[in-house]
């Protein structure tokens, strides 16, 4: 037995009204929820409220989960996906403009990452010892707009494969690649102006050592 | 010329994700190296891309809250997460206790505990008032005859000892006396003209209670003059123990009646 009908039998167990079986899947997959809600909000609280809300929607619309149209990872994804979204709606957080051009702009430079940085919102990033610089990483990915910061964070962090992430955007693959090569081309253009330590990519390799 | 060239630098960013993902083989690969080395805004796009895709792997996975599992349980199916984890692991038993819980906790609010208790010390009175022992209780004992008449001798038993309580309260016995004292020290028209022989009868009678015996001073004093009264009769020499004399017939005053 796979992992897809591994989960797909825990997923008819849960319809069943086992609530042992809805607590496994709930731990299964509540770290990944939780990852990708806390990098697109870049709050702790938010992602919080947003994970149990898309676990309490998850959890009214187990039953129409079908396996044959995807895994459950990527209708779990894209669920979470729609609720940030909403949210994003919700809050006004409009960063759409905060493009690679728009860091030219005398009046968006007079805000610099650095500035960001002097307050930063606690999260669970604080507590891990390259704290600091993964907090810096976290406020340029809040500086992308919502569509380069979800494609990057569902590339490069969640680890899903093209098809998986076109099927969550509901884009086609090409518009894929060309927003998470832009995503991540403009964070490592922000990150390079504001941390002056040698060339982004020494730094990152630095990072990564 | 120039078209060729945009048109490579479109193939080039269309293939960076997949180069960047080790991906690109074959001839593919040669030509996407050889435009990189050709084109330097290309290679400046990669390697931005490439330092981007380097910054993200330094994320590391954040830790989400301890309660959120148990936020997400609660929130779900009204239930803490170690609760339903046990719910999954006990057997057959524990379900049922379990069950049986649930059906009863509409009942164990404060207001239904309260009503218990009150029926619980209800039926404890009913039960010790009936004579009946819970620690040596026997068939005999819940027959119908037998707690009537337990209930009946415990009735009895309760109000000989209300009634003893009663009289042996000394407010109780002090308003009696004070009655009494009330009752003796009113003059009792009927009481004024006894003869001497009525109370020579009543003064030696011994069957009196203890409560008459107890009288005023001045009943006292009114005993003793009636006393010596009685006393000096006695001593008169022509007194007639048989009683008054008869009139005798040839009485000069009782002929003059009989003519009347």
């Amino acid at each position: 037995m796979d992992d897809n009908q591994a989960i797909f039998a825990l997923v008819r167990r849960c319809v069943g009204g086992d609530a042992a079986a809805w607590e496994e899947l709930v731990r299964l997959h509540h770290r990944r929820i939780y990852n990708v809600c806390y990098r697109f909000t870049g709050s702790a609280e938010d992602a919080e409220d947003l994970s149990q809300e898309v676990f309490i929607r998850m959890y009214r619309t187990l039953g129409t989960y079908e396996p044959r149209k995807g895994a459950f990872t990527t209708w779990m994804t894209t669920m979470t996906r729609n609720l940030l979204v909403d949210h994003f709606r919700r809050s006004r957080h409009d960063r759409l403009t905060d493009s690679m051009d728009a860091g030219t702009s005398p009046d968006e430079d007079s805000v610099t990452l650095g500035e960001q940085l002097a307050s930063p919102q606690p999260g669970p990033d604080r507590q891990v010892e390259s704290g600091e610089r993964q907090a810096m990483v976290q406020a340029a990915l809040q500086k992308l707009s919502p569509e380069l910061r979800e494609a990057v964070i569902l590339r490069d962090l969640q680890d899903l494969d093209y098809r998986e992430i076109a099927q969550v955007l509901r884009v086609p693959e090409g518009t894929v690649k060309s927003r998470i090569n832009r995503g991540r081309t403009e964070l490592a253009r922000l990150l390079s102006r504001t941390y002056q330590q040698g060339t982004p990519g020494e730094d990152a390799q630095g990072a990564r050592k | 010329m120039e078209r060729n060239i945009s048109m490579q630098h479109a193939e080039f960013e269309a293939l960076m994700s997949d180069a960047l993902d080790g991906l690109l083989a074959g001839e593919a690969q040669q030509r996407f190296e050889s435009h990189r080395a050709e084109c330097r805004a290309c290679a400046l796009m990669f390697r931005e891309a490439e330092a981007g895709m380097r910054w993200l792997a330094t994320l590391e996975e954040a830790a989400p809250p301890a309660h959120l599992v148990h936020n997400i349980m609660v929130a779900t199916i009204g239930r803490p997460a170690i609760e339903a984890a046990e719910i999954g692991r006990e057997g057959w038993l524990q379900r049922l206790r379990g069950l049986g819980v649930q059906v009863l906790q509409p009942m164990l609010q404060p207001r239904f505990a309260l009503s218990f208790a009150m029926a619980f010390f209800a039926i404890s009175a009913a039960l010790s008032l009936g004579g009946v022992r819970l620690n040596h209780l026997s068939a005999a004992q819940l027959a119908p005859g037998t707690l009537a008449n337990n209930a009946l001798r415990s009735l009895h038993e309760t109000t000989a000892r209300a009634e003893k309580y009663y009289d042996n309260l000394r407010v109780v016995y002090e308003l009696e006396s004070r009655y009494r004292e009330l009752r003796n020290s009113i003059p009792d028209a009927n009481e004024a003209p006894r003869s001497p022989q009525q109370e020579q009868k009543t003064v030696p009678n011994k069957n009196k209670s203890s409560s008459e015996q107890r009288t005023s001073p001045e009943r006292q004093q009114y005993t003793r003059e009636q006393r010596d009264v009685l006393i000096a009769g006695l001593m008169k020499p022509n007194i007639d123990f048989a009683g008054p004399a008869l009139p005798r017939m040839d009485d000069p005053a009782v002929a003059e009646r009989r003519v009347a």
